[in-house]
């Protein structure tokens, strides 16, 4: 029997460390941590984002040492620091790595990004998911993604779970599979990276959505035509992406959004029923421990629905409460009156 | 950025004892020192080894005995109906055999048991014809008749046609193919050639391209590469005659069973295994478009990656030779199947699968008539190799090191570790094959080089679509003859955009330009390419006209032309 070797997990945010909990029934694992003093706090308390950490894990704030003992690493950090994040990583990594990332959020490249500050449009090439990323930025292929219905609070609480990884090796689902996968959390597999990235990205624009349908009392009939009709819009808008829509109604769509856009317990619902109940976007960003990729996507969707002519007015509606401040009043009318079309016009 | 070396060769330059007449020295001076020869020596037992492989290879991939007996029948039953329809290349017992072992089949099925040996035999049989068939040869002396006759044969032609008389064939002595450029990262290629295995990858458009590209290889002083040529070609007597002896290998595109696919691949395999420079078409077809392939078969490049799989794997990572792909951009300003190309283009568009290949142009007559009329017709014509890569598309140093996105070197045997191991995993090769596709495709591009010809197609073709915007394409391929006039004020203006954009692309390195396309006034640019564009077509795609406007003859290999510069998103700037 081949040697058995650590998993890493790059990130101890609340999602990062219910992961490495979940990989610590298989395997000893070492959950890194950007600040030393994080990394402290974590051996001393036993204890990281609120969540009792298993005796098989051991905190560490070197990526050299962990990049040396493990071949397989989950980055779990926000898209914001994704970036700097594989850039440190990657003059530790080879090809023989496998990374399967955990976050649910775009990057934009610099070219890209003042025309969406600018004219709020933005071409598909300026955009990239986290697999693309770690692809331009590092030598590792073996990349994969783990999306789904998978609330950090639920995890780390011992409730039962399923999720998906998505790559196009075969090697990474199963090496991924192997190493999560217990009584209590399933672990599927998909080829369709692209897809299930998106799926799990795109998802986050109808939490903050449901949230201010929760915050603004409008009822579970609006919540249910805000869902369908705004999933419409992202399947459209993926579709001109040149997206597989498939994963659109597995665990990384489907199964995600009946998660987080019905739970409190979703960062991205949270900010939504925030933004409902008067508060400005830049207090709620200021006053959250972690970052909730929703707000960013709304703005990326909204560029990319510009830029490709793909009629969305719920995901305008949203860019446009969050960025411009329209009144959420005048939103809901404007998004009632709306002209409407056929109902199911898509797949 | 890479230095950019024009090389036009001269006929002045002839020089017996250089490789061709290029400035290049061959890098292994002596023939019988070449992978090739050596390779090639013993025909009988290269094939024996072949077969074997692939009989192993069929059964190992099929789980059950039952699975093997299937993919025999599947292919019998496929080569039935392909034999129902003979190309002249084609074995005259081909019906014959196919019938016999179909018979012996049947035969074998009525026992209740105790059959697979004897199919494996039948296999075994049907093996030993694909390969029989498939492997080439290589003969010196034929070699090096060859590389003299041919640019010899060229520069006569060439000659005659501007004297336009075979009188004066051994008269004035002009350019050699002046208008040729073979350009690109050569210095790189002729460096890596020399300890590691060379696969060329060209693109694909012209039944010519197997000459012009072999020449090119040639031209540079590389070692003849194994080279895998379309059936077509054999059927030309005098053609066959040379590739049969210069390391050309059969592909039978109408072949599509498992067997015949397993076979040639095994063969490809192992010659790159062995240290075999090799040359095959990735796009598998001529490019019916004219645009450069976004789509690659990956079977052969398949076998690029798995000889360099077990070269590090029975090294076990030490002392292996290392596989360099490098894409040849091949450009004409004139490709005289360019009226059927486009015509099955159109008719084919969103139902490839139900094209079947003709063997047009395939009588010696034709193809001869065909290189004449290219020699003749005095077009612009490149050869552009792109920077080498490893197999999994990575940009090599001039030392051969793998790099990554910045610049650090990257130990390719980790690509086959699992684990620290080292590890058989045939759907990772899958993968990593269509990351190598990938990074083929994006290289043709870059590697593309803009003539004068395309960019004049390309900005009339834009004209007539944008005064028709309205219509879809094939209305405005069918416009009446009096709508296919541009002025050339508006077609000086369209040109010297696409000119002042692609100028800005090849800066950032995503095309290469042709001097003549940036260094003439524009009015010389449009006269220039008018001249030239598609010469010898009966129906002209652009002309000028008594009262000074430019008339397009044929919308369709207008088309055709203009497609060379799809893709670069230069329709904005029209």
């Amino acid at each position: 029997m081949s040697k058995k070797y650590s998993v890493g997990v790059v990130g101890a945010g609340s999602f990062g460390t219910a992961v490495a909990n979940l990989l610590a029934e298989n395997n000893h694992v070492y959950l890194y941590s950007r600040r030393a003093e994080n990394v402290d706090e974590i051996i001393r308390s036993k204890t990281s984002s609120n969540q009792k950490i298993h005796e098989n894990i051991t905190p560490t704030n070197d990526i050299g040492l962990l990049t040396r003992e493990c071949y397989l690493i989950f980055p779990i950090v926000s898209s914001d620091g994704f970036k700097d994040m594989i850039r440190t990583m990657a003059p530790f990594l080879r090809p023989d790595h496998i990374l399967i990332h955990g976050t649910k959020g775009l990057a934009v490249k610099k070219k890209g990004l003042d025309k969406l500050k600018q004219r709020a449009r933005i071409a598909g090439k300026n955009v990239l998911t986290m697999s693309e990323l770690i692809r331009s930025e590092s030598v590792v292929v073996r990349v994969g993604c783990m999306a789904g219905p998978n609330l950090a609070k639920e995890i780390s609480a011992g409730l039962p779970a399923a999720t998906v990884i998505a790559s196009r090796f075969d090697e990474v689902i199963h090496e991924g599979q192997m190493a999560l996968k217990s009584p209590r959390f399933q672990v599927y597999g998909s080829y369709d990276i692209v897809g299930v990235e998106l799926a799990g990205v795109l998802k986050n624009i109808l939490a903050i959505g449901s949230g201010i349908v929760s915050g603004l009392n409008l009822g579970e009939n609006a919540r249910a035509l805000l869902i369908t009709k705004g999933w419409a819009e992202i399947i459209k808008l993926s579709e001109a992406l040149g997206a597989d829509v498939k994963s659109f109604l597995g665990l990384a769509g489907i199964g995600d959004i009946i998660a987080t856009c019905s739970s409190p317990n979703s960062r991205n619902y949270s900010v939504g029923y925030r933004l409902a109940k008067g508060e400005t976007i830049t207090d709620i960003k200021n006053t959250m421990e972690e970052v909730a990729e929703g707000i960013n996507t709304i703005r990326i969707a909204n560029g990319l629905a510009n830029y490709y002519k793909v009629n969305c007015p719920i995901i305008k509606t949203l860019a446009q409460g969050i960025f411009e401040e329209l009144d959420v009043q005048a939103g809901i009318e404007y998004l009632m009156k709306y002209r409407m079309s056929m109902d199911v016009e898509f797949i | 950025m890479p230095k950019l070396i024009y090389l036009h060769i001269m006929a002045d330059q002839q020089d017996t004892s250089q490789s061709t007449t290029s400035p290049y020295k061959r890098i292994i001076p002596d023939i019988e020192d070449w992978p090739i020869h050596i390779i090639s020596k013993n025909r009988e037992q290269v094939i024996k080894s072949v077969v074997e492989e692939t009989l192993q290879n069929i059964i190992n991939k099929n789980a059950t005995e039952k699975d093997v007996h299937n993919e025999l029948a599947k292919a019998i039953y496929l080569e039935k109906i392909r034999v129902e329809r003979p190309w002249k290349t084609d074995p005259p017992d081909d019906k014959k055999f196919w019938t016999e072992v179909k018979n012996k089949l049947v035969e074998f099925e009525s026992h209740p048991d105790g059959n697979i040996e004897a199919e494996k035999e039948i296999l075994r049989r049907i093996i030993t014809r694909y390969v029989t068939e498939i492997v080439g040869n290589f003969n010196k002396g034929t070699y090096q008749f060859s590389e003299r006759f041919v640019p010899f044969a060229f520069n006569r032609l060439l000659n005659a046609s501007h004297s336009r008389a075979f009188v004066r064939l051994f008269g004035n002595k002009k350019d050699l193919l002046k208008s040729i450029h073979v350009i690109g990262e050569i210095d790189q290629l002729r460096n890596l050639a020399k300890d590691g295995i060379v696969v060329v990858v060209p693109t694909h458009t012209s039944n010519i391209d197997s000459i012009t590209v072999g020449w090119g290889i040639s031209a540079i002083g590389l070692p003849a590469c194994f080279y895998g040529a379309g059936l077509n070609l054999f059927s030309v007597r005098f053609l066959a005659y040379f590739m049969n002896r210069l390391g050309a290998y059969r592909v039978d595109r109408r072949k599509k069973n498992a067997v015949y696919l397993e076979a040639l691949k095994t063969y490809s395999t192992q010659t790159i295994y062995q240290g075999g420079h090799s040359l095959f078409f990735p796009g598998g077809t001529r490019s019916r478009s004219n645009m450069v392939e976004t789509q690659l078969k990956l079977g052969l490049l398949g076998t690029a990656l798995e000889a360099q799989r077990r070269q590090i794997i029975n090294t076990n990572g030490e002392g292996f030779k290392k596989v360099y792909v490098v894409p040849v951009t091949l450009n004409y300003g004139f490709v005289l199947e360019a009226p059927e190309l486009i015509d099955e283009h159109l008719r084919n568009v969103g139902k490839e699968r139900y094209f079947v290949p003709s063997d047009k142009y395939s009588s010696s007559y034709k193809i001869l008539k065909f290189l004449y009329r290219f020699i003749t017709a005095d077009a612009d014509f490149t050869i552009a190799f792109g920077r080498c890569m490893d197999i999994f598309g990575n940009p090599v140093d001039d030392n051969g090191n793998s790099l990554d996105q910045n610049g650090n070197v990257i130990d390719i045997r980790d690509y086959f570790k699992s684990k620290g191991e080292l590890k058989y995993d045939t759907q990772r090769d899958a993968v990593y094959t269509k990351m190598l596709s990938e990074g083929i495709v994006k290289a043709f591009k870059r590697n593309n080089v803009a003539l004068p010809e395309h960019v004049i197609a390309y900005a009339a073709f834009k004209l007539f679509q944008q005064k028709h915007h309205t219509s879809d394409l094939y209305s405005v391929l069918r416009m009446p003859e009096e709508f296919r006039e541009l002025s050339k004020d508006e077609l000086r203006e369209a040109v010297r955009k696409v000119v002042k954009e692609l100028t800005k692309l090849e800066h950032k390195e995503e095309i290469r330009v042709d001097p003549i396309v940036k260094a003439e006034d524009t009015d010389e640019l449009i006269d220039y390419a008018v001249k030239k564009l598609g010469v010898y077509h009966a129906k002209r795609p652009l002309l000028k006209t008594k009262k000074g406007m430019i008339k397009c003859q044929d919308m369709k290999l207008l088309l055709f032309y203009h497609n060379r510069l799809e893709g670069y998103g230069l329709e904005k700037h029209v």
